[in-house]
């Protein structure tokens, strides 16, 4: 039957083959607007690398299969696209000076081109030039604050991930998009560990790519867009379209060199009032609730063979702030391309190096991006491949509290310092007086120390790439097949030093704990291969319809395996192997493997060009769910109607444009690997901190998982439905797109939580439905246009809303995450991801309800079992500035990022209050008051007036979380922010200097997060820092997570 | 047209081609990970009773160290000051919870009934013992246990019923004759050797423990079961050696849970301090248990002394109690994890005859108890018991029941706190006192309110909450009862 099968599909093809019309031959004129013709004009075929140029009289022909767009494209002009229909061969073309042509190109879901006015859905686009103008070392940072309904967020530290997340976060599993490039998906793997006690990110993979690579970035937000990549789609696709060498083009280098320095953005401010001390002034707290600060000269730290260093009780202004050091990044970026007769190519090569704020750079990133693209045309034949190897060398710093084994992490022990003492004086750690034996205090870390003594390696030697076969069977129709491959190995390291303190010492007489070290290695190879069969159609059935579509088969596999090992506790210090111990490391092995095989279609029918309808299918197999019931359908549709076009009556010169669009599509998203079934594992028992383990003496142990398989899962579904429209006004001056959409994602797949008094802790199942419904506004203005001087102005405005519908039977809500007793939680009715703290105890009824109850102290006592709710980490809404200022061969462009509104919990603030740094724990210059409104209970259970003031001893027991629990609301902040994203100064040498051989030279002066604006009772850190991964559960906030930082620099970008 | 034939072969041919795929698709299991076949009760008995020892030699330790004033708050740290105030709630310490119920419990239960089903009866045995003693720590903690229906979510019962504290006492009575009963068939097979962490294999062993934990029930309602409680006690199947978890080493992830957690795993490891109500008995009698219940004072340019700090003094400020300045609680890496001392079974023997107002009876065993509870160190009773500070005095009931739990009480350090918690619950002893610790008048040994208690007058903490990740969860948990409560088998 196979070998029937074989012959039945080789023996089609030649036949086929000979049946085949060619190519059509388009020629035409070229002009600008004032009728002059237009000479070096590139008319591109859109998708390949069939180019040319127009001569000196702007005349052009090319050979141009039917259905293809061609693009044409001169600098200072406006790109035109024009789609070459059968029977059509003249094209005389007008280039508009600058406003944006209507007849806009965008690539669509499997790599389809469509023109704009075709799409029924909100798709944004963004052009290479916006992507790299701040020197943004990779690309999806370089689109914050850029697109409605796309919200961007850096994680902070160097080398970290990058978060996108479209219309709102719709589900408690992943939210991140689909990367793909050239029509093929790639991996993006996030590697970190995320936890509040050592967590590190080491990036994620979309992070690799080259942004000096990429053309032309198109974010397709809805379910009707995206429905053709089925199971992988719900949280949007962003489709990259990488720079290529185009036919008959000349041979051209072009090099971006970028050179950056960056100051950390923010700091937490800390109160000047009062110095070390608890409360009681000591040598060693690690806390300012001590005696106010008198400049007197004293003695301060340890002894070190009886003498204590002297300083002034003063103090330190810009403590912190003066820790960080300056960061560096430089880019240089060179690339070749060129074309002959049927072929082009295309080489990059791009070394990105980055080092962060921390003193001795402790955080660092190099990346070498090559790339090799090209393409040939042979007669019916295309072929397209990209070849790209990405070598990633990380080094990162340990965030988060800090573990025995792992010792302290920097970020926390900055904020253990009390106020008066200088930061800077601690950094050299071999000082005997800053060492680990007489480091000041007993309950922290010398910081400077701590970024030598642990943190994390990462190497990652990455190939992605894709091969495009096409074939064109008849005029109208294409076979098409892609297959794309993407393989990583990485290396991972952990280490951090042994730590004991010498008899005698301040550390030893005070008890501290030694740091017991440890050292970690992983394996990692991850692997994804994607495979594309289709054919696609493009006929006129009449003279004004026409349709056009695609039907295909689409084969994944995706999967990772690792090694790990790790002791905890080294023999000697500084020896980082697994051998440096007296314990069996402890190892784990993990191999996941799933695949996904789909069968689609789609087709677009229009009419006149004016009206479009376009609809989608697909049917997907996926291995992660149950195998009877693995095969699902997904699809969409959605239409377009240009009412300018339709009714030309309508048009004038103040109107220059209207297109009315609505969508429904559906999407959804498979299970995780392995979560149908029960299974067992090796015994590892989680103790108050730390684990048994077993082998015990020599005997193993295995438990069932706590996790109850599901062999009934179903995928997550998210429908949608968008309505959309598109304006332009005054000649193009003003444009307006504005999209509504609803969406609805239910059935997700979720391990919820069992009651454990079954046995297990969590059940995977379906659940939820998640509403997000929101409003995308995109407008773009030039208010000022002369012949040498331009002013663009666009805001963005994005607005989601999402609302918990339902959880699972009859669950009111769950805990998505939590620090301490900050809960983080999705509740019925709710937006998704509200906060909840202990509140203070109120006396129930009776002559003195709803009046505190304090305690002994005179301190809040906390409602035992009922919480609070502050709010939504959600943001109210994000709008995103940007403005150019152009004028002859100078521009400057801004963008500034708005969002306002919503809470994160900061651990960082939560701290600064225990250890009396924050400035509110000044109130009443720390004398004694009596807490508002309270009482307090007598032993009959009857109340009584409170007059137990908080005495001056009890101050730092009032603001400290841990004992008075109401005060976890101020670890809970505003999230809001504004900042100035990027600031850009460009001068384009003009072409009277450059002469014929450059093509073009361009310098650069650039700002990165210039300024940051927060709320006045943020004065800790930048909200966008986080620790808790790229997904739902960053959303929490951060846990003494890295800074962020400012950049400014500039770049030089020259093109022969 | 031909073409479009053709082309239809190809559709025909690709669909084809998927449709053979379907095999390709059921690869959703690892293939790292055990299976049904490879988890035999050879490895899931080891791990129920690793849990059982985690836990209970872990928090509950430590819980119960706290609560029977053996230990307080360092005043410099704060780990634990929850406990150390009795200011926990529903969310305080589910772990417990998580990893006997949802651990380790669920793990004995599944090696019971794979056993059952192989006919592999020592495991049998070994498990349904172990599973009732988890219960009986859980019921006595709680209060109410989810027995019946509980541990069946992979049965699909995912909210079962709670039965109440008395039922449950009934249902462990059932499960340990239902595992005598199958020792006979244990006995036939090969000994489970060192996979039992606690008895080595040796059934007899066993079924002394499953006899002296039925007394230990039985003595929650003695009244009701004094009938019993006579035939266990004249059965002379009761313990004579520890039930204990030894195979603990002094290793990252391998030590003694209390000792992983506070000593190696906590990033401060100085919270656990002497409490004045336990030192102040100890140096009174001038108990040379001292040494192993606590560590000499270190404070710099200071003698090094046993000192204390009062219960829940964890506020006082570093001035008056620099660190080091107090007694640092005494843990081992490698010291065992005790489910039943052979020192508990003498002093529950002395207590019941002292009960049955058999006070020779009740000297003997008293006398065992505490010989062997000295011995455990290394150390010599007999100055104690033969006139000397412990010597045991016949008396009322209640004076005999308080001279057996006091001793117990300090027999249960760095042993057993946990089960001192329930036993005061129980009998009342040691006395609450009016007093604080540093009073002139007051007595060395008696309880004292925490400093920072949060509870009115001087209410000590009688269980814990109904875990939240069991209320959030199941409709059925019973509704929360204030941590004060006092439980049907509590002294009133």
């Amino acid at each position: 039957m196979k070998h029937k099968l074989l012959s039945f599909f080789v023996g089609s093809m030649i036949l086929t083959s000979v049946a085949f019309a060619q190519e059509k031959k388009v020629s035409g004129r070229v002009t600008g607007a004032d009728g002059k013709p237009l000479a070096g004009v590139t008319i591109a075929v859109q998708g390949s690398n069939v180019a040319t140029q127009t001569d000196a009289n702007g005349n052009y022909s090319l050979s141009v299969p039917t259905g293809k767009v061609i693009v044409f494209r001169s600098v200072g002009f406006a790109d035109k696209t024009l789609i070459v229909r059968e029977g059509q061969s003249a094209f005389n073309v007008t280039l508009d000076n600058s406003d944006n042509a209507l007849e806009e190109v965008v690539v669509t879901a499997m790599g389809v081109s469509k023109q704009s006015k075709a799409l029924g859905y909100a798709a944004s686009t963004i052009k290479a030039e916006d992507i790299t103008a701040a020197n943004n070392m990779n690309a999806m940072t370089g689109l914050q604050g850029k697109m409605a309904g796309v919200s961007i967020s850096n994680s902070g530290t160097t080398g970290g991930s990058t978060k996108v997340i479209i219309r709102g976060v719709s589900s408690f599993t992943g939210n991140n998009p689909l990367y793909v490039v050239d029509g093929v998906p790639i991996s993006n793997g996030y590697q970190a560990d995320v936890s509040f006690s050592r967590s590190v990110d080491l990036g994620n993979q979309a992070n690799d790519i080259n942004p000096d690579d990429i053309e032309s970035m198109t974010v397709l937000k809805g379910a009707s867009a995206t429905a053709l990549y089925g199971s992988r789609a719900a949280h949007g696709v962003v489709m990259i379209t990488t720079k290529k060498g185009k036919l008959g083009q000349k041979f051209e280098v072009s090099y971006t060199g970028a050179i950056n320095a960056s100051k950390v953005l923010m700091v937490p401010q800390t109160q000047n009032l009062f110095g070390q001390g608890w409360p009681d002034f000591s040598f060693i707290e690690n806390g300012s609730w001590g005696p106010k600060l008198d400049g007197v000269t004293r003695p301060w730290g340890s002894e070190v063979d009886g003498v204590r260093q002297t300083k002034p009780y003063s103090y330190i202004k810009d403590n912190i702030k003066d820790f960080y050091v300056t960061g560096l990044d430089a880019t240089n970026v060179l690339s070749m391309s060129g074309g002959g007769e049927k072929s082009s190519y295309m080489f990059s090569y791009g070394n990105f190096f980055q080092q962060g704020v921390l003193p001795g750079h402790p955080d660092k990133l190099k990346r070498n991006n090559f790339s090799f693209r090209g393409n040939t045309n042979l007669d019916k034949f295309t072929f397209n491949y990209g070849v790209n190897y990405v070598r990633r060398d990380l080094n990162a710093v340990y965030q988060g509290q800090g573990t025995s084994d792992g010792g302290n992490t920097t970020f926390q022990e900055l904020i253990q310092i009390p106020v008066d003492i200088n930061i800077g004086s601690l950094k050299d750690y071999n000082n005997p007086y800053n060492n680990d034996d007489n480091y000041f205090t007993a309950y922290a870390s010398n910081p400077y120390k701590a970024l030598k003594d642990n943190g994390s390696r990462l190497q990652d030697d990455r190939f992605y790439g894709n091969i495009d076969l096409s074939y064109k069977v008849l005029p109208w129709l294409t076979a098409v097949g892609k297959l794309g491959g993407d393989f990583a190995n990485t290396r991972t390291i952990d280490f951090a030093q042994k730590i004991t303190y010498s008899e005698g010492s301040t550390s030893a007489d005070n008890e501290k704990a030694p740091v017991t070290g440890r050292y970690g290695e992983n394996y990692r190879k991850t692997n994804q291969l994607d495979a594309t069969l289709m054919f696609q159609a493009d006929k006129n059935i009449t003279e004004d319809i026409n349709l056009s579509g695609s039907v295909g088969y689409n084969f994944n596999q995706r999967g990772y395996t690792y090694l790990d090992a790790v002791v905890s506790g080294l023999n000697v210090p500084g020896w980082y192997s697994l051998k440096n111990t007296s314990e069996a490391p402890i190892v784990n092995n993990v191999f996941v493997r799933q695949r996904l095989m789909g069968a689609f279609a789609d087709a677009t029918f229009s009419y006149k060009n004016y009206w479009f309808v376009n609809g989608s299918f697909r049917s997907d197999w996926s291995s992660t769910l149950p195998v009877k019931n693995n095969n699902y359908i997904y699809g969409g549709i959605n239409t377009s109607l240009i009412i300018t076009d339709a009714f030309q009556d309508l048009k004038s010169d103040n109107f220059n444009y209207l297109k009315l669009r609505a969508a429904w599509g559906k999407t959804g998203a498979d299970a995780g690997a392995y979560l149908t079934e029960n299974y067992y594992q090796a015994a590892q028992i989680g103790l108050g901190f730390g684990n048994t383990i077993l082998p015990l003496g020599g005997i193993a142990g295995l438990q069932h998982a706590k996790t109850l398989g599901n062999d009934n899962l179903k995928p997550e579904i998210t429908t949608e439905f968008e309505f959309g429209a598109e304006m332009k006004f005054l000649k193009n001056r003003i444009s307006l797109d504005a999209s509504y959409y609803n969406r609805k994602t239910v059935d997700q797949i979720f391990a919820i939580n069992l009651s454990p008094e079954t046995g297990y802790t969590r059940r995977t199942r379906n659940m939820g439905d998640i509403r997000n419904k929101g409003v995308e506004i995109g407008l773009n203005t030039t208010p000022l246009k002369f012949s040498d001087f331009q002013w663009d102005l666009g805001v963005n405005f994005t607005k989601n809303t999402s609302k918990v519908m339902a959880l699972y039977d009859d669950t009111k809500e769950t805990i998505i995450e939590n620090a301490y007793s900050v809960d983080f939680v999705a509740e019925i009715g709710q937006p998704l991801g509200i906060y909840k703290v202990p509140q203070v105890l109120t006396v129930k009824e009776g002559e003195f309800a709803g009046r505190t109850v304090v305690n002994s102290a005179g301190i809040p006592i906390t409602e035992p079992n009922t919480k609070k709710t502050i709010g939504k980490y959600e943001p109210d809404f994000q709008m995103g500035f940007s403005t150019k200022f152009r004028y002859k061969d100078w521009s400057l462009g801004g963008v500034l990022d708005w969002r306002k509104g919503g809470f994160f919990y900061s651990y960082t603030a939560q701290l600064n209050y225990f250890v009396g740094n924050a400035t509110e724990t000044t109130f009443n210059e720390r004398q004694p008051w009596l807490v508002p409104n309270s009482v307090k209970q007598l032993a009959d259970g009857s109340y009584v007036e409170n007059d137990t003031q908080i005495s001056v001893n009890n101050q730092y027991a009032y603001w400290y979380s841990n004992t008075n629990n109401s005060q976890y609301e101020k670890a809970v902040l505003k999230r809001d922010f504004i900042k100035l994203r990027e600031l850009v100064l460009t001068y384009s040498l003009p072409k009277s200097i450059l002469g014929s051989k450059i093509k073009g030279v361009d310098f650069s002066l650039v700002g990165r997060n210039l300024f940051i604006w927060t709320p006045k009772s943020n004065n800790f850190v930048d909200p966008e820092a986080t620790n808790y991964g790229n997904d739902i559960s960053s959303n929490f906030g951060e846990f003494a997570a890295g800074p962020t930082f400012r950049s400014y620099g500039g770049s030089v970008k020259v093109r022969f | 047209m031909k073409n479009i034939k053709k082309l239809g072969y190809i559709l025909v041919a690709t669909a084809l081609t998927f449709a053979s795929c379907t095999k390709d698709l059921d690869i959703n299991r690892s293939p790292y990970n055990p299976t049904e076949n490879d988890a035999t009760p050879e490895l899931l008995f080891p791990s129920g009773v690793a849990y059982s020892a985690a836990k209970i030699g872990g928090d509950l330790q430590l819980i119960g160290a706290f609560w029977s004033q053996h230990y307080t708050q360092n005043n410099s740290s704060n780990q634990y000051t929850g406990i150390d105030s009795y200011n926990l709630t529903i969310a305080s310490y589910n772990g417990i919870w998580s990893n006997l119920m949802g651990g380790g419990m669920k793990d004995l239960v599944i090696s019971k009934e794979k056993a059952s089903a192989s006919g592999l009866w020592n495991y049998y045995v070994a498990s349904e013992i172990m599973l009732a003693f988890d219960n009986h720590v859980l019921v006595d903690l709680y209060g109410d246990l989810p027995v019946k229906e509980g541990l069946q979510g992979d049965k699909g019962v995912y909210t079962p019923k709670w039965d109440d504290g008395k039922t449950v006492n009934q249902l462990i009575i059932t499960q340990l004759d239902n595992a005598i009963a199958k020792i006979n068939d244990a006995k036939a097979l090969k000994s489970i050797g060192a996979q039992d962490f606690v008895f080595e294999g040796d059934l007899d062993n066993w079924r002394k423990f499953a006899n002296t934990l039925k007394l230990k029930v039985f003595m929650r309602d003695f009244a009701t079961n004094s009938a019993a409680i006579t035939t266990l006690l004249n059965s002379n199947d009761l313990l004579e050696s520890d039930a204990k978890m030894t195979a603990f080493l002094d290793a990252v992830n391998k030590s003694n849970p209390l000792y992983e957690s506070d000593r190696r795993a906590l990033n401060t490891f100085v919270n656990l301090r002497a409490s004045k109500t336990l030192m102040s008995y100890l140096q009174k009698n001038n108990d040379p248990r001292i040494e192993d219940f606590f560590e000499l004072t270190t404070e710099k340019d200071k003698p090094a002394v046993y000192a204390a700090l009062r219960q829940g003094d964890y506020n006082a400020s570093t001035t008056d109690y620099p660190p080091g300045s107090t007694s640092r609680a005494k843990l081992g890496a490698t010291d065992p994890v005790y489910f039943m001392s052979y020192a508990e079974c003498e002093f529950l023997q002395a207590e019941a005859w002292a009960r049955l107002n058999n006070s020779a009876k009740a000297k003997t065993h008293y006398d065992l108890a505490v010989t062997e509870a000295f011995s455990r160190w290394g150390k010599s009773a007999a100055s104690f018991i033969s006139g000397g500070v412990y010597e045991f005095k016949t008396g009322t009931v209640e004076k005999m029941v308080e001279q057996i739990i006091m001793q117990k009480w300090v027999a249960a350090t760095r042993c057993q706190a946990w089960d001192s918690f329930y036993d005061q619950n129980r009998t009342g002893y040691p006395v609450m006192s009016a007093l604080d610790s540093d009073d002139p008048s007051y007595i060395p040994g008696q309880y004292t309110k925490s400093i920072t208690s949060v509870l009115t007058g001087n209410t000590l903490p009688r269980r814990l909450p109904y875990p939240k990740n069991s209320s959030d969860n199941n409709a059925n948990t019973p509704k929360a009862v204030p941590i004060g409560t006092k439980m049907w088998w509590h002294k009133q």
